[in-house]
Formats: C-alpha cells, structure tokens, sequence
C-alpha cells in the first residue's frame, strides 16, 4: 500500500482515503495532511478524486419515528400471530387462551357474563366474616377455598379472603408467595391482589410471589392463563401471562416484563424443595430465615456469595454444611440463630487483588 | 432474574417504552446480537429493527420511490426473518445480512411488475444534483460535481449500485459480491472499476 505510487484512480478506490474524505477523524486528518505535505507532486490525484467523493451525495430518504413505529408494530402484531398459531400448547389450553382472551374483555366491561349465565350459579358458600389465613416464618400452610380452590401459603404470608368472596367475584389479598390452584368458574372471576398489581384468574394453576420487602412482583403460570394489570387502573394496559410465562413486576420503575421460569426455581417451595441458582448473601440470608424461621445474626461484612444448591426437605444444618464447604463465609448454628462470619484467609486461601 | 433460558421472551402486549433495554444491546456484537435473535428473543429483534430500519428505508427507497411498498416489504422481510431465525446463516454484519435480503425481495416483487429500475418513473440511485465546482489546485481542470452527478445517473444499475454500496454504505467487495449475487469478490472489483471508467468516459466528453 504505497501511497506514492497511486494515480487517482486508486486513491478513490482506498477504503482509508475515502472514509478520511467522508468521515475525517484527527489521526486520519493528520496522516493525510502530513502525508501531502511531504509528496507535494501527489497533490493534485489526491484533491481530484477526493473532489469526486465528496460529490457522491446520495439523496437521503429517512423514515418518520411515527413510521418506523408503526411498522415495528405491524411487525410484532404478525409474530404475535405466527407464534400464537405454531404454539405447541394443547389444543384445550389454546382452545381456554381464546374463551379467555374473549371473557377477559367481558369482565373488564360488565359483569353481563354472570347474569346471563344464571344456569351456572352456584349455591353460595357465604363467609361471614374477613378470613384470614397466615403462615409463619419457618411454616408453610396448605389449604382449601369455600370454592374449591386450593392454596399453598409460602412461609411468611398473609392471604385475606375478602368478606365477599364467591358472591360475583373471588377476591383474595395476598402479602408474600402463593400458589394458586383456582377452581374453574366462569361467573366469578378469581382476583388477588397484592401491593402493586391485581391478577385475575381464568381457572388456572399458577405462582405470585409479592413480599413487601421484594422489589420485584412475580407471577408464574403453571398451566391456563391469568390477566395482570397495575393495581389502580380499572383494566387496561394489561398482560396475559400464559402458561410456562412469568411476569415479573419492578417496583422501583413500575416496567414490567414478561418471560419463562424453570419451574423447580419457582414452584419448588410447594414441594418443599429449596432452590439456589446463583444466590448473593442477601438471598440465602432472606431465604434462610423465611423456611427456616431463623435469625441472622452477622458480625462483620460477609463476603460475596454465588451459591447453587438443590434441597429437598432437608434440614438447615444440612444446608449449611453445603454453604460452609464452598463459601467464604462461616455459617454456624446455634438454637434459631445462624451466625455469619467471613472466613479468615489463611495463606493457602489467599489471592491476589487486582 | 431467571429469563433467556430456552424459551423465548416476550415483550408485553403493548410495548411499553424502556423495555427494550437498548443500551444494553448497543455493547455487544453483530455476531452475537444476531445468534439472540436466532433463539427467539424478541428484544434482539426489536433492537436490529431499531438499528437498521432507516437505514434500509433509505436503501428501498433508493430502488423504489413508493414509500408504502418498501415499508411493506420491509415489514415483510422481519417476519421472514424472525419465522425462519432458526435456518437463516449466522452473521458477522447485520446490516450486509439485511441489505442483501431486501435487494432480494425487492428483486422478486420487481419481477412480478416487470420493473426492477423504478416505480414512479424516477431512475434508482441517483446522485443529488450540486451545482458546485471544485479546483483543482494546480491544474485548470475545473471539477465539476454536478457532470459527475449526471455521469454516475447515465451508468447502468448496477454500476451506480455499486457505487452506492462502495461509497455510501461502505460495504467491502466481498459484502457486495454477495448482496449483487456474484460468485466472485473479484467480480465486484471489475464491477467498480468498470463504473469509475464508465465515469471517467462520460466526465471527459
């Protein structure tokens, strides 16, 4: 690449030449200034086809932000379809998603279903008065609704059943995890409301995690389809999650976004089974306490966690010991606190810091 | 937070803004972004349409004046391209892997029509016409862009496409090869320097 021996030709056919011409940037300024200051006798090759570059105006033609949006939507609109219609559901959930989707709308505008549907009344298993339904620290409850519906209460949750439940609507208020398994009634949809979000159910098995203290709200679909829209909003926006789908909620931001859950991560606890995936500190130290029922108590800064592990009912010193073999830290029990310290660094433990 | 595992991502009914997590996608590879978008996930697809849709506009446009027809083949070709992600090649160039994609496609509709060069009668790629001249220092010779407009407008298509693809778009012979269909890169070489003769012909009458 000898730039002395180029006729102007070449010059306009150089990637480097052109793009200095287009786009000067200081280094290549300076080399090309630099370089025809020292080879005067190339000057004119040089200014000749650099002429004819910058004369290659191609006329631009760019769309309107309202453009550009309206054909992402169409896009998006087609994937929904295509996606909807390839979809390896069976065919009596895909055949729910269309009744639902339909009913949803229904519901959201009146309660003309119900009325219309007087053949599907059924007697009414009246509660008199606000139930409440609380699980402990170190406990999890597993019970039935008047109307059948089953509940899995996650340690630490508190489940209001509403005064009025199973007259016109199933309404429940839940602070902390659950899992759902709603009976199927059309007439009278299931509605859980949490801290920020109100879900309503269309017969569906699914999971809503929604501790105060948490800054996110899940709910996981095991199987059917739920409506999930902001707590003070009457109905729109709002988003279907379907089964194998989680929403998750962020509190701080109030975005939502929508994605698949591994199901022993996020149903696991009704089984009992304790699940870390890349679990910080803070994690195993709140999940620790809320299945176990114990306290924390930390002496200094403990240091970084990423802790994975698998616990079927298993006890808390068992998964201690699995935390002790690969932590940094010192978990010890002692009656129903657990006593957290970094580990000393002994010369063999020692690494380098960069 | 426990997404992109296997299944896809969905982004909510409506698109709700800042969901995209733009910023995010703009640290990472064409390689890698396109391998996302090969799995599914539709953020990856939001992000490239994002990235590359006036870009592609403006190409379209280039062939064809009719502005709904490009946006429908555009649309189109998204859709495509997201039905077949799991068959479509891996990429190190988006933008290569689109532009040639959507020549194609303009292509076939062209070929339905019988009219590849232009639909409102105005001739593709055309340069903008500039009154300016230019001296040359040393020589009398003055350069005057608006002959080398009209110089560049009198080549075949694929001439001035090439100088479009050369000089605006900046794509390499090799990436022109293939987006023109040649079973060369030399081929896209002796396509250039045939146009920038054809020029120097035309200039010197």
């Amino acid at each position: 690449m000898n730039y002395k021996e180029y006729t102007f030709e070449d010059f306009l056919k150089d990637k480097f030449f052109i793009g200095w011409v287009k786009n000067p940037t200081p280094e290549s300024d300076y080399f090309w200034k630099n370089w025809m200051r020292q080879n005067p006798d190339n000057c004119e090759a040089v200014e000749k086809a650099a002429a004819i570059i910058s004369s290659l105006n191609y006329s631009k033609e760019l769309p309107t932000d309202k453009e550009t949006n309206e054909v992402l939507e169409s896009v998006m609109v087609d994937i929904h379809r295509y996606d909807f219609r390839h979809d390896d559901r069976k065919s009596w959930n895909a055949l729910a998603f269309r009744i639902a989707a339909s009913l949803a709308l229904v519901i959201a505008i009146s309660y003309g279903v119900y009325r219309l549907n007087a053949q599907n009344f059924q007697p009414e298993t009246i509660q008199v008065t606000e139930a409440v339904k609380k699980a402990e620290k170190g406990q999890k409850l597993f019970f039935e609704l008047p109307d059948g519906s089953r509940v899995n209460l996650n340690a630490n949750t508190e489940l209001i059943i509403d005064s009025e439940f199973g007259k016109g609507n199933r309404i429940v208020s839940l602070k902390g995890e659950a899992y759902f398994e709603v009976a199927k009634d059309t007439a009278r949809p299931f509605i859980i409301k949490t801290h920020d979000l109100t879900t309503t159910v269309l017969g569906t098995s699914f999971n809503i995690k929604s501790y105060p203290e948490d800054q996110q709200i899940k709910v996981a679909v095991r199987s059917g389809l739920v409506r999930v829209n902001l707590k003070d909003s009457s109905g729109t926006p709002f988003n279907m999650v379907a089964a194998n789908e989680m929403l998750t909620f962020h509190r701080k931001d109030k975005q939502i976004s929508i994605g698949s859950f591994i199901p022993e991560e996020v149903l696991g606890w009704k089984d009992h089974i304790l699940y870390f995936k890349k679990a910080d500190f803070d994690e195993i130290k709140k999940s620790l306490e809320n299945w176990y029922g114990v306290r924390f108590n930390i002496q200094d800064k403990p240091r970084q966690e990423e802790f994975t592990g698998i616990f079927k009912r298993e006890s808390l010193e068992e998964v201690l010991d699995a935390l002790n073999y690969t932590s940094d830290n010192v978990y010890t029990l002692n009656g129903n606190i657990v006593n957290v310290q970094p580990k000393k660094l002994t010369k063999s433990t020692h690494y380098e810091k960069f | 937070m426990i997404q992109n595992t296997a299944y896809n991502n969905r982004p909510p009914n409506f698109i709700q803004k800042g969901q995209e997590n733009i910023s995010e996608w703009h640290a990472r590879d064409d390689a890698d972004i396109w391998e996302e978008f090969k799995t599914g996930n539709r953020n990856a697809l939001i992000f490239i349409y994002k990235s590359y849709f006036p870009e592609l506009f403006n190409y379209g446009f280039q062939f064809n004046k009719d502005k709904d027809l490009i946006k429908d083949i555009i649309q189109d070709l998204f859709v495509y391209l997201y039905k077949k992600r799991e068959s479509i090649k891996k990429t190190t160039s988006i933008k290569y892997y689109l532009f040639k994609c959507l020549r194609r496609r303009i292509k076939v509709q062209a070929d339905r029509k019988e009219k590849f060069d232009n639909a409102l009668n105005v001739p593709s790629f055309t340069i903008e016409q500039s009154p300016e001249s230019v001296y040359i220092a040393g020589e009398e010779q003055l350069i005057n862009r608006h002959e080398i407009s009209k110089a560049i407008n009198k080549l075949p298509l694929k001439q001035r496409e090439i100088i479009y693809y050369y000089y605006f778009e900046n794509f390499s012979y090799k990436e022109i090869a293939s987006i023109l269909g040649m079973k060369q890169t030399k081929s896209a070489r002796k396509l250039l320097y045939r146009a920038l003769e054809g020029l120097k012909k035309t200039m010197a009458e």
